[in-house]
């Protein structure tokens, strides 16, 4: 099946991956980092650029733009060439969406310590940065679709539904939450104001959840999980499902973020029952995923790579059943604004997207750099235990520390006094702080000896080692 | 090529997908934003003074929003925490929105008449000054840094266009109000402001 990498664009791919992995280690660092500020103030260091308020948009920023959009990207223009049996639509087209990313990434990294930001979540970069955003985002859809018109195959492969659902909803929310009024380069006014601001705000920020940390890694796991069990997708009936499901109800729920806000309760409402719907479509998927994996029972017993994403689907339906719990008001009234929101963003963006991004980069570096083996077995299984007691710390510790602190927030005495002040709360939640901390770390810990392992695979010199291969 | 479905044609995938997902833009986005006259007859809000506005830009800036929230839930203990709770009419000078997603600090809603300027400022300075186990950054630099308030006409401009109400005599006088005032004292003066123009509607 070696088809060598003369067959397909190859050269683009592996620097979008080295770039993922990049921004997965620096993304995550400053999350560690910021873990810490949150225990150890000194570690603001009284300074304008590294304190807590400025740094945790570059974590996000890293983590969703660097990390997963890079990630999602480098997969994306290899699967569509290998499902269509085609190159690339066209080759210098795929560097300048290479090259425009990391530019945005670079900027990012230089504004936001600064101080610009339009201070909508997720959507921080101020209008030159957007509007960069907007035309590499463009050409990448171009390339990407222009790709899959002229496959050699006549059906378009499952991966390539929810990768093009990523581009084509984040493209409609991306425009519409950044519509701004700028007043000089660096500082402009969202053209929105108050609660409809924030309506427009959380349309976008549900959705860069539901379509680039969901459909996108879907789409990835989707040509993934079936390689690496050598065994088809367990239901393609199921997929289609999975794929209306998710591009039909996830546009709506986003106004589960402002529950019991100043925003209609009919618009609330809405963000509720929906986001209730969504419990079925994402277990509908998540089934499909995990049957796909259990087909192959003997290689899931000793195959780590197979055992992460076992572990990414387990988290992905712990996510998505938490999800829907907190859209209901009488647990939101608890956990909206605590740490329990953190533990659920936390435990599906280490838990589902760090562990299915882990799998794949696992199974698809060395094949793209030629080797079949990974240098260490060993240091991948320890890598395993690593993540999961890091994530497992990172969630239970949120878990204790928000649920606490929602309580505390609204006890009452019998005359309806409040029971609690601020500074309790905060005090009561400060060693689970910690702990959160350490769980971060260890995961991070686990994310270096990926690294090292997989450094190490590549440079061996044995095997075919052809440059890139493209047997995956 | 009608006679295709998505998984065939890459114009129908991309068609169906844009069709399906819009759903939610007229149904939710739409039929709001279209409401700002309505919104805006039930309002209280004055808009901010020029300094008040510098200050909430430094408030955006040093990103005060990622720890603090300004929507106080209409929950009996939460109002009574936090003071009135938000209603839709509040916020429409509000470019952009700074409700917030966490609660790391208090909310700050109503937090204009709780505490003196001068509190405020050994506070800002370092907050483990006041509140011993704190974990909010101290921010000293705040009373080093002066504005020039070269850009404040233009921020009001903008604004104007986008339906605050400044005069053009207030845009004028604007940058003398500004000019070398520290950041911290803009800020503060933000923080002082907050909340006071509701603080007339107290029934619950
Ligand atoms: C790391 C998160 C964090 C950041 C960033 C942050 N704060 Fe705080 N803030 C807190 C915490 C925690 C408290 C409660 C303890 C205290 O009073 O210091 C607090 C308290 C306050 C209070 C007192 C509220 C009350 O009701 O007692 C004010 C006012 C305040 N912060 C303003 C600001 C301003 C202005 C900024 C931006 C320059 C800012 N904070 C940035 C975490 C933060
Ligand atoms: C070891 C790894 C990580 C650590 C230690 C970490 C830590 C943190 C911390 C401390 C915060 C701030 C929480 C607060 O304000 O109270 C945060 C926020 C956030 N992180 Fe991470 N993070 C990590 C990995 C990731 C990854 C991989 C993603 C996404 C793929 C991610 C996405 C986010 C998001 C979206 C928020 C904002 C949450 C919100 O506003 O509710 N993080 N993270
Ligand atoms: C069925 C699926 C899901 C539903 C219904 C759901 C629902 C929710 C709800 C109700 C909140 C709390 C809003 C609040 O009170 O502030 C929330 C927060 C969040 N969720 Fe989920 N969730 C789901 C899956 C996921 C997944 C898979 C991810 C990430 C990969 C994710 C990422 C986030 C993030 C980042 C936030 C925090 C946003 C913020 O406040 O900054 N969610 N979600």
């Amino acid at each position: 099946m070696s088809s060598g990498m003369d067959k397909y664009d190859i050269k683009v791919v592996k620097y979008f991956i080295i770039a993922a992995v990049a921004w997965s280690i620096a993304g995550m660092l400053i999350g560690v980092m910021l873990a810490a500020q949150l225990y150890w103030p000194v570690l603001n260091f009284d300074s304008e650029y590294i304190q807590f308020g400025r740094l945790r948009p570059l974590h996000t920023s890293g983590v969703i733009f660097g990390f997963v959009v890079n990630m999602l990207m480098g997969t994306s223009l290899y699967i569509v060439q290998r499902t269509g049996q085609t190159r690339l639509f066209n080759k210098s087209l795929s560097w300048m969406v290479f090259w425009g990313w990391q530019l945005v990434l670079l900027l990012a990294l230089i504004t936001l310590p600064l101080g610009y930001t339009s201070t909508k979540e997720y959507a921080e970069l101020e209008w030159p940065i957007d509007l960069l955003i907007g035309l590499v985002w463009v050409l990448y859809a171009i390339l990407f679709f222009g790709t899959i018109a002229k496959r050699k195959v006549h059906h378009i492969f499952v991966s390539n539904w929810f990768y093009g659902a990523f581009i084509i909803v984040v493209t409609l929310i991306f425009v519409i939450n950044n519509l701004a009024m700028p007043v000089s380069l660096t500082k402009s006014y969202s053209v929105f104001s108050g609660a409809q601001d924030a309506i427009v705000q959380w349309w976008w920020g549900h959705n860069a959840v539901g379509f680039l940390l969901t459909a996108g890694v879907i789409g990835m796991n989707y040509y993934f999980i079936p390689k690496v069990s050598e065994r088809p997708i367990y239901s393609y009936r199921l997929s289609v499902i999975h794929f209306w499901g998710l591009v039909g109800f996830y546009t709506w729920a986003g106004t589960h973020h402002l529950v019991y806000s100043s925003v209609p309760v009919w618009v609330q409402n809405i963000g509720i029952v929906m986001s209730l719907i969504l419990w079925l479509p994402s277990w509908a998927g998540a089934f499909n995923s995990a049957m796909t994996l259990l087909q192959n029972k003997e290689k899931l017993k000793t195959d780590y790579i197979m055992l992460f994403f076992m572990s990414a689907i387990l988290y992905y339906c712990l996510a998505t059943l938490e999800g829907p719990l907190l859209a209901i008001r009488w647990f939101n009234m608890i956990a909206h604004n605590t740490e329990w929101i953190i533990g659920h963003v936390h435990s599906a963006a280490l838990g589902w997207v760090g562990m299915s991004a882990i799998a794949m980069f696992y199974y698809f570096i060395p094949r793209l750099w030629g080797k079949e083996q990974l240098w260490s077995n060993k240091l991948i299984k320890l890598h395993f235990w690593l993540a999961h007691i890091g994530i497992a710390l990172y969630a239970i510790a949120l878990w204790v520390a928000g649920i606490g602190e929602g309580y505390m927030w609204l006890a009452q005495q019998e005359n309806g006094s409040l029971v609690y002040s601020f500074v309790e709360a905060m005090d009561f939640k400060a060693p689970w702080l910690f702990v959160r901390f350490f769980g971060g770390a260890c995961f991070v810990f686990g994310l270096l000896i990926m690294v090292f392992n997989l450094y190490k695979t590549v440079s061996m010199n044995s095997s075919v080692s052809k440059e890139g291969s493209a047997d995956a | 090529m009608l006679s295709k479905d998505f998984t065939q044609s890459v114009f129908i995938l991309i068609i169906s997908t844009i069709v399906v997902a819009s759903f939610s833009i007229l149904v939710l986005i739409v039929p709001n934003l279209v409401r700002t006259d309505e919104i805006i007859a039930t309002s209280l809000a004055k808009p901010l003074t020029p300094l008040e506005l510098a200050g909430r830009d430094v408030y955006i800036s040093e990103g005060c929003h990622v720890c603090h929230t300004q929507m106080v839930r209409g929950i009996e203990p939460e109002v009574k925490r936090n003071g009135r709770a938000n209603k839709e009419g509040d916020d429409i000078y509000e470019f952009p929105n700074l409700w917030g997603s966490k609660r790391t600090g208090p909310d700050l809603t109503n937090i204009g008449r709780k505490y003196s300027e001068q509190w405020q400022r050994i506070h800002l300075m370092n907050p483990r000054k006041v509140v011993p186990t704190s974990i909010m950054p101290a921010y000293p630099w705040l009373f080093t840094q002066v504005l020039s308030g070269d850009d404040i006409e233009s921020k009001m401009r903008v604004l104007r266009k986008l339906g605050v109400p400044y005069t053009e005599n207030e845009i004028d006088k604007a940058r003398l109000q500004v000019k070398g005032v520290t950041k911290g004292e803009a800020l503060i003066q933000y923080l002082q402001s907050l909340g006071n123009d509701t603080a007339s509607d107290q029934e619950h």
